[in-house]
């Protein structure tokens, strides 16, 4: 007997490759959307600093225009940069 | 009480509703009068009551008197007597007080019989007999001459001078005159003149020695309006030594006696002694017709009246001839009677004769001829044969009539007992003859008649006349002309409205009862309101104009009309709510049915009656176990629908629909049901209503604006509708979709159960039409709103997003030549859909690799995205390759692809030994196995090996009987149930810190703690019951401990 498979589908759920489950800013799982957005995945990425601690894109960047001085990641205090990896 | 003195009594009213006195003489033994009739010797006098009654003395025991009380004053009896002891005296005296309101006749003779009170006696009757027949005798009569001898020797009186007094005879019921005679006493009538003299002459008691009218001044009697041998003696007064037999029809029954001052002149009078009897009211014919005495009409003329009658055909048997008599002879007639002055005897002898007839002969016929018949045919004739009967005898009397009447308009004679107008007098007798002899079947006859006639005139409307009738089964029917005969006769004699109206009435309504049933049964695709009131107006309302032809004016019968109008409308909206339930679930074939019946229920007041006859029959029809919840849902929307064409107010629809929400409410698939009907071509038409649909409204109460524009059309609530609830709410929702949604109240559970039912269709058919479930979501985005659709709208993304991304990562795997199993996914955003049922299950290991590397390109398509697979959801098409044959297989689940792969391996596999590979529990790889066992590709060879069969034996091969073919319409999705304890169980872990701080706590107390600071938002809301059997699930699990109905932790 031979099984040739013609065609598989499966079902597979994606999920962002972080340290936590939820944005430190918005509480919502990263792999939901921030609070603004409707739909998650491409239209709501994450981005992750230097210091390691990923946000909502949309989150860190809200957070970041309202911090007149510093820029400074929400969670440690350190300065924020963007980790380019 | 020695002789010479008074003696004297008073009778004092023993209360004031005491009206008389009746005084007995048991024995009243006093002297005689003196020769001039005055009791001068001994003498009682009754002094003090309003009745004057003269001083009575002489023999009179045995007789009594009545004496109304004057006032209160007393009535006193005083009795003086002479010093002459010789004469004997004695008195025994009974005396009686009668009340008021005493009766006078009536259940008294009962009374009378025991002897124990008497009635009250009619006022100006000093005497009062009650029997039918008696004696009566005046004061002081007696069978001897009196001791006093006149200055001439000749015996003295016993008549008492100076009296004036009536004595009275109550009529019996049934007796309508009295006779008057004397007694065998031949001196038992001596009331004036010398009585010696008559004796002498020896006519004493013989009418020759009897004076009448102007005659008698001194003493006589008065009986009022006598006959002597039914012939009237001009003169109600008599006297003198005899008396001839006396009768009276004059009531009441009275003799008056008068006695002068002085009886002096005559001599040997002894007043009277008269015997009455009462006389049946029948006699008069008798009298007339027994002539004895001819004395007073000349003997010629007594002939010719006893010919006059003969002639006016009165005698009890009916004569042939029915000849108006001669001119010359009837003058002759008129003379006579003229003379005699008998034209009231005559008249009434004549209707009392007729009367007899008709009663005893003309009716009895009559209905005889009803008697016995057994078939409405036969009844028909019978009745028409009677009514025949009747006329004929109707038309013979009414001769006779017409002579009496011709007879009475030139005596100038007008009657005054019976009846005022003589030409309605014959059909009065009649109609009180037949009717007060009505036989028990009449009725039956009655109608059984009518109802062929109507049967007859609707056939004459459809068929052409020669065809055979019905009713006679001739070709030549008279059935009409019967029919109508019988019917002028009943009009004419005024027999129609008392004998038959009611009938006919019932008869008419049953008739249009059964042709509303007939016409319209099980019809629901025509309007039957127009055909049905031309029917009436042709048949019915035609034939009543025809009975009654002249007799009912326009008027009558337009009420009549009317009535049957709106009888018929009631019969037929009763008929049409009976059948309402078929017409509904027929809906929109059955609309003019509907329409009919919107027409109806404004005309008649039936629609409490629609409410629960509805109610009943979905009840019985619909609302139970058997039917299924789709079907349940299709004759909703029926039932809204159709009761938006019945009543646009929308107050039916709600009283109607309440059991159905109730009853679906428990119902564990209805949302589901509801959310695939809106969303798939289904008998139900949901979905195009989901299209034609404006926004959902389920809870919003402001007025929109069309109300105002068009307030023309505005119309009053119905009456019935509760002024507390404002209709514009319900009108609202009597949009269908809305309604379905308002049965669960909430929008949450329903935009649940479509994300499930959604996510469940995108994963288990590949084929899945994503533009059309766009369109679906896009509908139902108008009427839920954005925000609640959200989810959704990520899967759908999610799903063609996915092809996309599998086109991309194919593209890859194809160029880097490693494609042994062509894998493509569906990547889902597992926030937005709905929880997954967990299934542990390893794939095949060829497949695991693959799976591998499409993760990898994934996460190279996307940086830092991976992906979580779940194994045991999907899809797999896969060819079989067999020596004998190739199967094509679509749409295996991932765990039967897997299980046919390790065969391919490998061609035996022990059941425990595959679920350590698969982990996968036995149980449920049995179940799996079971599918290829169905397809002949494995076979269990003995418990728990299984064997893969590569070549069929088709017919050789022993298939197990119990394969187990799992059920396909397995969800991915878990249940709602599932997900419930999946909430709750985020409540355990404050359950859990309460107890621990606080020991122990009853039910009530952790559902409040709970709803303080646990339940946050709509969704979490747990009701104290699911509490309840959450809680009780960890006791049976010794994670709780309950006693005395307090929950605490078990102590570890």
């Amino acid at each position: 007997m031979k099984v040739i498979i013609k065609n598989w589908t499966g079902v597979a759920t994606w999920k962002w490759i972080a340290n936590d489950d939820n944005c430190g800013i918005c509480r919502m799982p990263f792999d939901g959307c921030c609070p603004d957005c409707k739909l998650p995945g491409d239209d709501c990425p994450l981005v992750w600093g230097e210091c390691s601690h990923c946000f909502h894109m949309h989150c860190i960047m809200k957070w970041l225009q309202s911090q007149q001085v510093n820029q400074q990641c929400p969670m440690c205090r350190q300065e924020w940069k963007f980790n380019n990896k | 009480m020695t002789a010479g003195n008074v003696c004297a009594f008073t009778i004092q009213q023993c209360n004031p509703s005491i009206c008389q006195v009746r005084i007995d003489f048991l024995t009243l033994t006093l002297a005689q009068p003196n020769a001039h009739g005055s009791c001068i010797y001994d003498s009682m006098n009754i002094i003090g009551g309003a009745t004057n009654i003269p001083p009575i003395c002489g023999e009179n025991s045995g007789l009594h008197l009545y004496v109304d009380f004057n006032g209160n004053s007393n009535i006193r009896i005083v009795i003086s007597t002479s010093s002459d002891a010789s004469v004997p005296k004695a008195w025994k005296l009974k005396i009686a007080q009668i009340a008021c309101d005493c009766p006078t006749r009536a259940h008294m003779y009962e009374a009378l019989a025991r002897k124990r009170f008497y009635g009250l006696s009619p006022s100006g009757c000093l005497m009062h007999y009650t029997d039918l027949s008696g004696t009566v005798r005046s004061f002081n009569y007696g069978t001897t001459v009196s001791s006093y001898l006149l200055p001439n020797g000749q015996p003295g009186t016993r008549q008492l001078a100076n009296t004036n007094y009536g004595i009275c005879v109550e009529m019996v019921a049934g007796y309508c005159g009295i006779q008057w005679s004397q007694s065998s006493d031949i001196y038992s009538f001596t009331v004036s003149g010398d009585t010696s003299t008559a004796v002498g002459q020896g006519i004493i008691g013989t009418p020759a020695s009897f004076a009448s009218g102007a005659d008698c001044t001194t003493d006589f009697i008065v009986v009022p309006n006598p006959l002597v041998n039914g012939v009237p003696t001009r003169t109600d007064r008599f006297c003198g030594n005899g008396l001839p037999t006396l009768t009276t029809y004059s009531k009441p029954f009275v003799l008056t006696t008068v006695t002068n001052g002085d009886e002096l002149p005559d001599s040997g009078n002894r007043g009277f002694a008269l015997s009455y009897t009462q006389l049946r009211c029948t006699n008069i014919i008798v009298v007339v017709n027994d002539p004895v005495s001819t004395d007073v009409l000349g003997r010629n003329e007594f002939y010719q009246v006893i010919d006059v009658i003969k002639k006016l055909n009165i005698m009890d048997t009916m004569p042939v001839s029915t000849d108006v008599l001669g001119r010359n002879e009837f003058y002759q007639v008129i003379d006579v009677i003229k003379k005699l002055n008998i034209m009231d005897t005559i008249h009434d002898l004549i209707i009392k004769n007729i009367e007899k007839y008709v009663c005893n002969t003309v009716v009895v016929e009559c209905w005889m001829c009803i008697a016995g018949a057994n078939s409405e045919a036969e009844n028909f004739q019978n009745f028409h044969k009677a009514m025949v009967t009747l006329y004929n005898y109707y038309l013979l009397l009414s001769n006779i009539f017409n002579n009496l009447e011709l007879l009475c308009v030139t005596l100038k004679y007008r009657s005054t007992t019976y009846y005022q107008n003589s030409t309605d007098a014959l059909k009065v007798i009649f109609r009180s003859a037949l009717l007060s002899q009505l036989p028990l079947d009449y009725k039956k006859s009655v109608r059984h008649f009518y109802e062929v006639g109507l049967k007859y005139e609707e056939n004459r409307g459809r068929e052409s006349l020669d065809e055979l009738c019905s009713n006679c089964s001739s070709n030549n029917c008279i059935c009409a002309q019967y029919f109508y005969e019988a019917n002028s006769i009943l009009l004419e004699l005024g027999l129609l409205e008392p004998l038959a109206s009611q009938i006919l009435t019932t008869t008419i309504y049953d008739y249009i009862e059964n042709h509303v049933e007939t016409t319209c049964k099980d019809r629901f695709d025509a309007s039957f309101l127009a055909p049905l009131q031309k029917w009436l107006e042709d048949v019915i309302i035609k034939w009543l104009r025809k009975i009654y032809t002249c007799d009912y004016s326009n008027k009558e019968i337009n009420k009549f009309n009317k009535k049957l109008q709106n009888f018929m409308y009631e019969i037929y909206t009763k008929v049409r709510i009976n059948q309402l339930f078929g017409i509904i679930i027929e809906y929109p074939d059955s609309i003019s049915a509907l329409q009919d019946l919107k027409t109806c229920l404004s005309k008649t007041d039936l629609r409490p009656y629609l409410t629960r006859k509805l109610q009943k029959s979905m009840e019985t029809r619909l609302l139970h176990t058997g039917v299924s919840t789709p079907d349940i849902l299709t004759a909703y929307v029926a039932t809204i629908r159709s009761m938006r064409v019945l009543d646009p107010s929308g107050l039916l629809l709600g009283a109607i629909t309440q059991p159905i929400h109730q009853y679906l409410r428990s119902r564990d698939d209805t949302v589901r049901c509801v959310v695939s009907s809106l969303t798939e071509e289904g008998p139900s038409d949901l979905a195009d209503e989901l299209i034609k649909g404006e926004a959902l409204q389920t809870d919003e109460n402001t007025p929109s604006d069309d109300e105002e524009i068009n307030w023309e059309n505005w119309l009053p609530d119905p009456v019935d509708a509760d002024p507390n609830k404002p209709l514009a709410h319900n009108r609202r929702t009597s949009d269908i979709i809305s309604m379905l949604v308002n049965v669960y109240g909430s929008r949450e559970l329903f935009v649940n159960e479509y994300r499930t039912l959604l996510a469940d269709r995108l994963l288990t058919s590949l084929t899945c039409d994503t533009e059309r479930e766009i369109r679906y979501l896009e509908l139902l985005k108008l009427r839920f709103g954005d925000a609640q659709l959200h989810y959704c709208e990520v899967m759908l993304k999610d799903i063609v997003d996915s092809k996309r991304i599998t086109q991309n990562i194919k593209q890859d795997l194809s160029s880097s030549g490693e494609s042994d199993i062509p894998i493509s996914s569906m990547i889902l955003s597992a926030q937005f859909w709905p929880a997954f049922k967990e299934e542990k299950c390893e794939l095949h290991q060829s497949v695991d690799e693959q799976m591998k590397k499409y993760t990898a390109c994934f996460e190279t398509l996307k940086g830092n995205r991976t992906l979580y697979w779940k194994k045991h959801l999907g899809l797999v098409d896969l060819d079989i390759e067999l020596p004998d044959r190739t199967m094509n297989l679509y749409s295996v689940t991932p765990i039967h692809a897997t299980i046919i792969l390790h065969f391919q391996d490998k061609s035996q596999w022990h059941l425990d030994e595959l679920s350590k590979i698969m982990q996968v529990p036995p149980t449920v790889l049995r179940r799996k196995i079971g599918f290829w066992e169905s397809q002949y590709l494995i076979s269990q060879v003995s418990p728990d090996i299984f064997q893969l069969v590569e070549v069929s034996v088709k017919g050789n091969l022993n298939v197990p009987h119990e394969i187990i073919v799992e059920d396909e319409s397995e969800s991915a999705m878990a249940s709602t149930q599932d997900q419930r304890e999946e909430e709750l169980q985020t409540f355990w872990s404050y359950v859990t810190g309460m107890l621990m701080n606080l020991d122990s706590l009853p039910l009530e107390r952790i559902h409040q703690v709970l709803k303080m600071f646990a339940f946050q938002g709509p969704t979490t809301e747990c009701s104290l019951q699911e509490l309840k059997h959450f809680l009780d699930r960890k006791v049976r699990e010794h994670q709780l401990v309950y006693s005395n109905g307090y929950y605490k932790l078990p102590k570890s």
